[in-house]
């Protein structure tokens, strides 16, 4: 499903070259639900904006399916990105000015999806994430937990081979916490939606069969670097 | 595909004009008055050139004023019988006249009145296509009488100098000589070519220009062409005849004359009209990229969710051409009711310029893409992560 083989990510800085992340493997099979810790500054968010092709490794492949992405234009990435990646962001990401279910129609926009297939797919994902009542409501009128609800719902709509999701629970509280984690685990064992979370929460983190741990740019401990995976891996 | 996502990023942005901020209006506005003040020129200019060319059409575009220019001795040498044998024998040449340019001051009982006075051969009433409210015009008998036909100005400003309105047979007094009035004219527009106010004269028959105490020396000769496109012909016949050395002006030359002034004023309207589309321009790309710098998080989401660098260009370009549009067109409204009402008050007959709708259309277009391309192109390279980032 996901697999990137020895990922480096240097930047230029005023103080010389820092080295974010370095040399770093990880393969994910499909179905996995993965969360990703570690102290700031590990690299684990920009672990995950190489895996959503959001950003270029400096050195490293990343393959994210059938597609091999170091060599694709950046119209194709953005292309690969809309078909296979969904995002989901702390701060959730909502377009004001749209209601709900534009918002959550967005993605498939950028896919040439019609006006009313659109809106067909929008109103059965905001029906799997229990928000099928407020489609014409805007994002201000909606609590943390719905609009972060409206955002999963955004990233599930184009049906994506793999979910990243950026500590999706540091913006609310324990309970909508939970239930955003409960949806998550439902998709992942319902449907095998693949899931890569970056997340602070030890709670949060204990509810994912696997866990990586990050630190300084590597990966420091992962739970599932068993050997039937590494084999997978090969 | 790619065109269902052009088609949905247009009707996206078509839809966000609603939430249209305070400096976009005024972007809007800036745009508006530029193609307004460029319409409303393009309509008076139009219309300017139309009036011209109507008065041209009255007189006719077959008419040629030959005047001495630097022939020795003017025209003393010509007279009446030799003009009218010359026109007789070109086919090109229809009508002839000859005229002496003479002061003329009315005397009335009351006031005195200064009039032009003109000394006119058997056509020259024709060639000017003037007409009689009453009375006649000249004819080949009378020879040297003093008879005068009066203008219609004139005839009001004698009548109401004296007890009674001017009658047919009426003696009234130019100079010191004392002559009979056998025609009153209707007014007529003033002649262009000739420079003739028939209106503020008094004619006498040219035999008769002793009677105003001058000389029989023709100051001027009207020609009427038998087709405008005689005019070369009949030009070269005219310089063989009376000499090279006479300044010949024809209606063509005065209208190719009035062509260039409105090419120069078309000139001067297209630098003013580049100078509002730059600063209405400049505006538009102030605006959008202040909404660049504003939407960078709303930019790297929509790139997160699939957005092509050509998707985020098309859209900031859209939305610089939808502002861009609605400025011209309220422009184009604006500028044609200026112009409307310019031609009101001028007396003109208003006629909408055909270029208006083309010209607002291109600009609206030029701006939009001009101005609008470079925040477009900095929207569609910013960096997704660092987009994302940014609050």
């Amino acid at each position: 499903m996901l697999t990137l083989s020895n990922i480096s990510k240097h930047y230029q800085s005023r103080n010389g070259i820092t080295c974010v992340l370095n040399n770093v493997n990880l393969h994910l099979a499909e179905g996995e639900l993965c969360a990703l810790t570690g102290a700031s500054g590990s690299g684990k968010t920009t672990l995950l904006n190489l895996t959503g092709l959001l950003d270029k490794p400096t050195k490293g492949s990343i393959r994210i399916g059938n597609f091999e992405t170091t060599k694709l234009s950046t119209d194709e990435i953005a292309t690969v990105r809309n078909r296979c990646v969904g995002f989901v962001f702390q701060s959730f990401h909502l377009l004001p000015h749209f209601t709900t279910m534009q918002n959550v129609c967005l993605p498939l926009m950028y896919r040439g999806v019609s006006l009313s297939e659109r809106r067909e797919l929008a109103q059965s994902a905001l029906a799997q994430v229990g928000l099928g009542e407020l489609e014409t409501r805007y994002p201000d009128e909606l609590s943390g937990g719905q609009r972060q609800r409206v955002a999963i719902a955004r990233a599930l709509v184009s049906k994506p081979s793999i979910l990243l999701a950026d500590e999706p629970t540091g913006n609310l509280d324990s309970r909508c916490a939970d239930e955003i984690m409960s949806l998550f685990t439902r998709f992942n064992e319902r449907d095998g939606l693949t899931v890569l979370m970056v997340t602070h929460d030890q709670t949060i983190a204990a509810r994912c069969p696997r866990r990586i741990v990050m630190r300084d740019g590597g990966i420091t401990d992962d739970n599932f670097s068993s050997p039937h995976v590494l084999k997978t891996v090969r | 595909m790619a065109d269902s996502i052009f088609l949905e990023i247009l009707r996206e942005s078509a839809g966000n004009i609603r939430s249209m901020k305070a400096r976009s209006v005024m972007a809007l506005i800036g745009i508006a008055i530029g193609t307004a003040a460029v319409i409303a020129m393009l309509h008076v200019g139009y219309n300017a050139r139309l009036t011209a060319l109507q008065q041209f059409e009255k007189m006719g575009t077959d008419l040629a004023n030959v005047l001495p220019g630097t022939r020795q001795n003017g025209f003393t040498d010509l007279t009446e019988a030799r003009l009218n044998e010359f026109a007789l024998s070109h086919a090109s040449i229809t009508e002839i006249a000859a005229a002496i340019r003479i002061n003329a001051e009315i005397t009335t009982l009351r006031t005195k009145i200064s009039a032009v006075g003109f000394a006119v051969s058997d056509r020259f009433l024709s060639i000017l296509r003037a007409h009689l409210d009453n009375g006649r015009v000249f004819s080949p008998l009378d020879q040297d009488a003093p008879y005068v036909i009066i203008g219609s100005k004139v005839a009001m400003k004698i009548s109401a100098g004296s007890t009674s309105p001017i009658a047919l047979g009426d003696q009234i007094q130019i100079g010191d000589k004392i002559l009979t009035t056998i025609g009153v004219l209707k007014p007529s527009p003033a002649n262009l070519i000739f420079r003739i106010d028939l209106d503020n004269a008094v004619l006498v028959p040219i035999k008769g220009a002793r009677h105003l105490g001058v000389t029989q020396e023709i100051s001027a000769i009207l020609v009427r062409f038998s087709g405008a496109e005689d005019s070369a012909e009949a030009t070269k016949l005219i310089y063989q005849e009376i000499g090279s050395e006479v300044s010949i002006q024809t209606a063509q030359q005065l209208i190719a004359g009035v062509e260039e002034q409105m090419r120069i004023y078309s000139s001067l309207l297209l630098a003013i009209g580049s100078v509002s589309l730059v600063v209405g321009g400049v505006g538009i790309m102030n605006v959008m990229l202040m909404n660049v710098v504003e939407r960078r998080q709303e930019i790297g989401l929509r790139q997160a969710l699939g957005a092509r660098r050509k998707d985020i260009r098309n859209m900031f370009l859209i939305e610089a051409l939808i502002v861009s549009g609605i400025g011209s067109a309220v422009g184009i409204v604006i500028g044609f009711l200026a112009a409307w009402a310019f031609a009101q008050m001028s007396g003109w007959q208003f006629t909408p310029s055909p270029f208006a709708l083309p010209l607002g259309a291109f600009m609206a277009a030029t701006v939009g893409l001009f101005f609008g391309s470079f925040p477009a192109m900095r929207a569609s390279k910013l960096d997704p992560v660092a987009a994302l980032r940014s609050i």
